[in-house]
């Protein structure tokens, strides 16, 4: 029976590896905010890492666009978007689990797209560049936040808590749950700032879900987080679903970190 | 409504670098390859980015027009242009 040893959930703004890497005070303090989950996550000395994120419509399109998909691949690519000073690498990627992951699902009654060969975006490529250093192998999950209609929030609580009974299920090895993305957050749409491609629109939303992660309240956590709500919180906010699946997936574990700032759109987390 | 070839649209433009660069030589004649209204081919030759939003182009997908610098748009002039829509009323969101 396999172990859930770690969890964590960080932003993945695409511009943050580079700036991490640069020599100014705003550099230093993202790379020591990643730093302080790496640490739980290296502590844990997962086997394996389960992404959970959503597809920015970079490995997926409207064509066949899935509300859930399990990758089971031997390797992915990425990133396959824009990511400054992150080279497109070969990442390597846990098959096995991945199949394991999806036909326990299935026995759950959860019916996620199977991909077993895909590319990746920045969702997969920034957490795994700051919180991977080892190179563990992963297996990517992708839940719809991006294009209407969304799964609603106890949708994806139960994805979660598929994916822990999904977990013990596994043979002997440790696992750790990773969710990537932002709380309030506006691409592309006219709520950005001036001048800028991104906006907060709700940063008060951000500190709440930040307050309900950090006190374990998933209830009111869900209960909250209505398609309403995710909408007025930017284009972008229903990164907050994959999220949530982390949180009831690693549900028993208790809280090492929780960093938000007041006015940000997201949050540096971990439990083990 | 072909929302979804304007969404097509704006995915080549970051995933196809042959695409991309024939839209920036010749977007008329790229353009005639889609099944787009009159209106849409005409807003996508303006650049005309807040009529796309308000047509339903996903704002993920349509800010990629911008940023990969085609149809006469910069990121700055996106960012500018799209901040005169209203809220919520892409169809895809």
């Amino acid at each position: 029976m396999a172990e859930l040893v770690a969890a964590a959930g960080v932003p993945h703004t695409p511009v943050f590896p580079a700036l991490a890497r640069g020599d100014s005070e705003q550099g230093r303090d993202i790379a020591a905010r990643y730093a302080a989950v790496s640490g739980v996550l290296a502590e844990a000395d997962a086997d394996v890492v389960l992404v959970l994120t959503c597809d920015h419509i970079n490995t997926f399109f409207l064509d066949a666009w899935p509300t859930f998909a399990v990758v089971a691949a031997d390797s992915v690519t990425g990133p396959s978007d824009e990511v400054p000073g992150v080279e497109r690498t070969e990442l390597a990627a846990a098959g096995a689990v991945g199949k394991h992951l999806h036909e326990r699902l299935l026995r759950q009654q959860f019916d996620p797209v199977l991909s077993q060969h895909c590319t990746v975006d920045h969702s997969i490529s920034v957490p795994l560049h700051f919180l991977n250093p080892a190179g563990l192998p992963v297996v990517p999950v992708f839940v719809n936040g991006m294009v209407g209609p969304l799964p609603s929030a106890a949708r994806c609580r139960a994805f979660g808590d598929a994916i822990r009974n999904a977990v013990a299920d596994l043979p002997p090895m440790r696992v750790a749950v990773v969710a990537s993305g932002s709380f309030s957050l506006e691409v592309g749409g006219p709520r950005m700032d001036r001048g800028k491609l991104y906006g907060i629109p709700d940063p008060g939303w951000a500190a709440r879900v930040s307050e309900h992660l950090a006190a374990g309240r998933l209830d009111q956590l869900a209960d909250e987080a209505t398609t309403a709500q995710i909408e007025r919180a930017g284009s972008v906010s229903g990164e907050l679903l994959p999220w949530i699946a982390m949180a009831e997936a690693a549900r028993d574990l208790p809280l090492s970190v929780l960093d938000h700032r007041p006015g940000e759109g997201h949050a540096f987390a971990a439990w083990s | 409504m072909s929302v979804y070839e304007i969404n097509r649209i704006c995915y080549l433009v970051a995933h196809d670098d042959e695409f991309r660069g024939r839209l920036r030589t010749d977007p008329r004649r790229q353009l005639d390859e889609f099944a787009l209204t009159e209106p849409e081919r005409a807003a996508l030759l303006a650049g005309d980015v807040r009529a796309l939003y308000d047509r339903g182009a996903h704002p993920v997908l349509l800010v990629r027009l911008g940023t990969h610098r085609v149809l006469g748009l910069t990121p700055e002039l996106y960012a500018e242009r799209i901040r005169t829509a209203r809220p919520g009323n892409g169809e895809q969101k």
